[in-house]
């Protein structure tokens, strides 16, 4: 009963379980887009999630702001990745190379390599454009969460996010 | 530019889904926090949960307002803070709050309570607190996620005791370093007596091994006093010779705790880093401010070791939370400090009738060989990373002034610091002091890189005007940082502009220093709280001593609006007073006694010792009723 009626004060609030199922999929696609090592993507996304449950029923985060609070969350786990990347790298490079985009099947390996391609282009881009590429492209936020996410104004959100995916472009027709 | 611009990229992420190790990683958490929010282990939650139940069985319709929620570990429950001044605040990006911690009360005490914002409402959470730290300072800390606390217990001061000294300020030596701490030359210097642990130490303690030289201006005791055992001259300080100055005339010793770092998560506050110098971080709390650089995701500490308050001033205004400089100060003609009759106005701090009758808190800044308190020197950087903080010695910024501010720039993703210089003919170290100071201007912007201060180029536009920082509490969210002056003006800095730009909005909260100014939900600013002063003339001078407030602001859109709650009020600008100093300048004499009377030339100044009257204080209006 008293489980019932914390429910109860607490007000409706998605079961996390199906904002995991929502959003699982973006958050990883961010994450890979930001760290190209899916490895290291798939770490950093369960920390994100693992992060978002631990704090969801403290934050309360309102249904249409869920998206926006757990892509902070994620942009604040890569930047911490980023962080220990050097150590990792250092580490691969003793014992080999960690996994990036398997093609174990054939079917998947131009796919595959676009992915590998943009990534490699998005890992160019100053700290700021990654993500804004990644927010949009891989996450799949619009400007106005991508704005959210990153604290600034949408048509600024828009604006830059253009220019980086110029870049992007750029890149890739630079070394296709 | 339209809103399917990226689909040809986007194509090549489609395929990828969350691998099942995610799912099952994060169903394991899960579970395991599932289990923890459903059997509580604190007893406030289940005793404020069993009362929800027991209200809402009575059919009580104000069941509601009792709820008590578990918010990931911690027991919140809604309500309103009380008045205060000087509050830490943050927002906490993790969570989505804002997150308020102590201040001063309006009895003058040190608060110990941890609130949060949520956009619409407060709500007291419970469980672990840092206790009652002062010097306080606050920043969001994703990397750890949560929010990041500076300061340090509230020291202990003893009247007429060991712990009290006659504050008669030590001469420097000129090249003299008073204070350095053992780090190095330019390390922050320590101009606080210190115990060791965490709790105060024993008045009469004298210093622990390994503890900073002490305070120029605190550490020599007077000739008509008896030597305080628990100070030391410093190297590089001599006792000043011929009669003293009849300053301060109980200046207090407090016995200061090392600086604590907390972090609070959503399972309340936890103790971080070392407790032991000198990884413990900046020295000089009360002007350690911090802010979190997103692009190296370091909290960034800021910290002067030459001006300002360097410890817990027993009475007058509580520190300013923005800036942690020099607090409004009611100037009254008096004689000077030689025994002389001169126009010379001297700084008679104002102190609140309950305060302790320690006497009047002396500015514990370094004091020249000709008893002028020396100013500029250099801000000393810290980073907290990976808990621990870490000295950036490389990182030094000349700060030819008082007054600087820290914040976070969402527009670069980088710490920003602002310094701000008086004009040289307003603070050239002339005694007596310049009777009126010219408004200071900002003068150097620096964006954090990780390691170092890369100096901006600010327009000149900018230094045509921005705001006074002395004495402000700033805040960024959605762009743009805001600072809120003390006497109530709104500046914005913009990034790609490198400049300030002042907001004007009606029905803007009264001025007031102390202020608790964070981001807060949905990219407001929140604002709560501070002491109220009161403007006098057209200089922005104020005067210090009002009560503090318990009112909520948002700014969001341009446009503040006012939540609820009493607003503060200023002090009466006492009898004699006919000059204020421009609030947050940094050229207050602490060397003068204070007489709130013009005397005549000849005569006879007041001779305050060790234990003497407590000083005139100005009146202290009624609290307000409400906004």
């Amino acid at each position: 009963m008293i489980a019932a009626m914390t429910r109860v004060v607490s007000g409706a609030l998605t079961p996390f379980e199906e904002v995991y199922a929502d959003n699982a999929d973006a958050v990883f696609r961010f994450c890979v887009s930001q760290l190209r090592d899916q490895d290291v993507a798939e770490d950093v996304a369960s920390d994100v999630f693992a992060a978002a449950f631990a704090a969801y029923q403290r934050v309360h985060p309102e249904p249409d702001g869920v998206r926006t609070w757990l892509f902070r969350i994620a942009r604040n786990a890569v930047i911490d990745q980023y962080r220990r990347e050097g150590r990792r790298r250092s580490l691969v490079s003793r014992i080999g190379h960690a996994r990036e985009f398997p093609s174990s099947v054939e079917e998947d390996a131009e796919q595959r390599s676009d992915l590998r391609s943009i990534c490699g282009a998005i890992e160019m881009l100053q700290e700021r454009d990654r993500q804004l590429v990644g927010l949009r492209v891989a996450g799949g936020l619009s400007y106005a969460e991508v704005a959210a996410v990153l604290n600034m104004r949408e048509g600024a959100a828009r604006m830059a996010t253009h220019r980086a995916l110029e870049h992007v472009r750029a890149s890739l027709r630079a070394d296709p | 530019m339209s809103d399917q611009d990226h689909r040809d990229l986007s194509v090549a992420f489609e395929e990828l889904r969350a691998p099942r190790a995610t799912a099952d990683y994060a169903d394991r958490v899960a579970r395991i926090k599932a289990t923890d929010t459903v059997y509580p282990h604190r007893w406030p939650q289940a005793v404020a949960t069993i009362l929800a139940v027991v209200v809402a069985l009575a059919g009580a319709g104000t069941f509601l307002a009792l709820r008590s929620a578990r918010q990931g570990g911690t027991a919140t429950t809604t309500g309103y803070p009380a008045a205060r001044a000087g509050a830490a605040m943050a927002y906490d990006s993790t969570a989505g709050v804002t997150v308020m911690y102590g201040g001063m009360s309006t009895a003058g005490s040190p608060l110990a309570d941890t609130w949060l914002w949520n956009g619409t409402g407060w709500a007291q959470s419970y469980g672990a607190s840092p206790g009652r730290l002062v010097g306080i300072h606050m920043s969001d800390d994703p990397a750890d996620g949560g929010v990041l606390l500076l300061g340090l217990l509230e020291p202990q001061v003893q009247n007429g005791s060991a712990g009290c000294a006659v504050g008669i300020p030590s001469t420097i030596v000129p090249g003299g370093s008073a204070g350095a701490s053992p780090g190095g030359s330019d390390a922050p210097a320590n101009p606080m007596p210190r115990s060791s642990g965490g709790s105060p130490a024993p008045a009469a303690a004298p210093p622990p091994p390994g503890s900073s030289p002490v305070a120029s201006s605190v550490a020599s005791p007077a000739p008509t006093a008896p030597p305080s055992p628990g100070v030391a001259p410093s190297p590089g300080v001599v006792p000043p010779s011929g009669p003293p100055d009849a300053v301060c005339p109980v200046a207090p010793v407090p016995q200061i705790s090392p600086v604590q770092t907390w972090l609070f998560t959503g399972n309340g506050w936890h103790r971080v880093g070392s407790t032991s110098k000198p990884s413990n971080g900046p020295d000089t709390p009360s002007l350690s401010q911090l802010a979190y650089d997103g692009a190296t995701g370091q909290v960034v500490a800021v910290s002067s070791p030459s001006a300002g308050w360097t410890g817990y001033p027993p009475c007058g205004p509580p520190l300013a939370a923005g800036s942690g400089q020099a607090q409004p100060a009611i100037v009254c003609p008096v004689a000077g400090s030689n025994g002389s009759s001169s126009s010379a106005p001297p700084l008679v701090p104002s102190c609140a009738p309950q305060a302790p009758a320690c006497g009047v808190p002396c500015r514990q800044a370094a004091v020249r060989s000709d008893g002028c308190p020396t100013f500029g020197g250099s801000l000393s950087t810290w980073t907290w990373f990976h808990g621990a903080w870490t000295e950036r010695r490389g990182a030094i910024v000349p700060l030819t002034g008082a007054s600087a501010v820290v914040f976070a720039d969402s527009g670069s993703d980088h710490a920003m610091l602002v310094t701000q210089s008086i004009p040289n003919t307003a603070c050239s170290l002339a005694c007596p002091e310049p009777a009126t100071v010219p408004a200071a201007q900002a003068t150097a912007s620096y964006s954090w890189t990780g390691t170092a201060w890369n100096s901006l180029a600010i327009s000149s536009v900018t230094n045509q005007g921005g705001p006074q920082l002395g004495g402000a509490s700033v805040a960024a969210a959605k762009g743009q940082a805001l600072v809120f002056t003390g006497d109530a003006q709104l500046w914005s800095w913009a990034t790609g502009q490198r400049q300030w730009s002042r907001q004007t909005a009606s029905g803007q909260p009264g001025g007031r220093t102390g202020v608790a100014l964070a981001e807060g939900p949905s990219g407001s600013i929140v604002l709560f709280g501070g002491i109220g002063i009161a403007p006098l003339g057209s200089t922005g001078a104020v005067v210090a001593g009002g009560v503090p407030g318990a009112d909520t602001w948002t700014w969001k859109g341009g446009v503040w609006q006012f939540v609820t709650g009493a607003v503060p009020s200023a002090a009466a600008i006492p009898s004699g007073c006919s000059d204020v100093r421009t609030y947050g300048n940094p050229c207050t004499n602490p060397t003068h006694l204070p007489v709130p009377v013009p005397q005549a030339t000849g005569a006879p100044l007041p001779q305050v010792t060790a234990g003497g009257p407590p000083l005139p204080s100005p009146p202290l209006p009624s609290p307000p009723s409400g906004a």
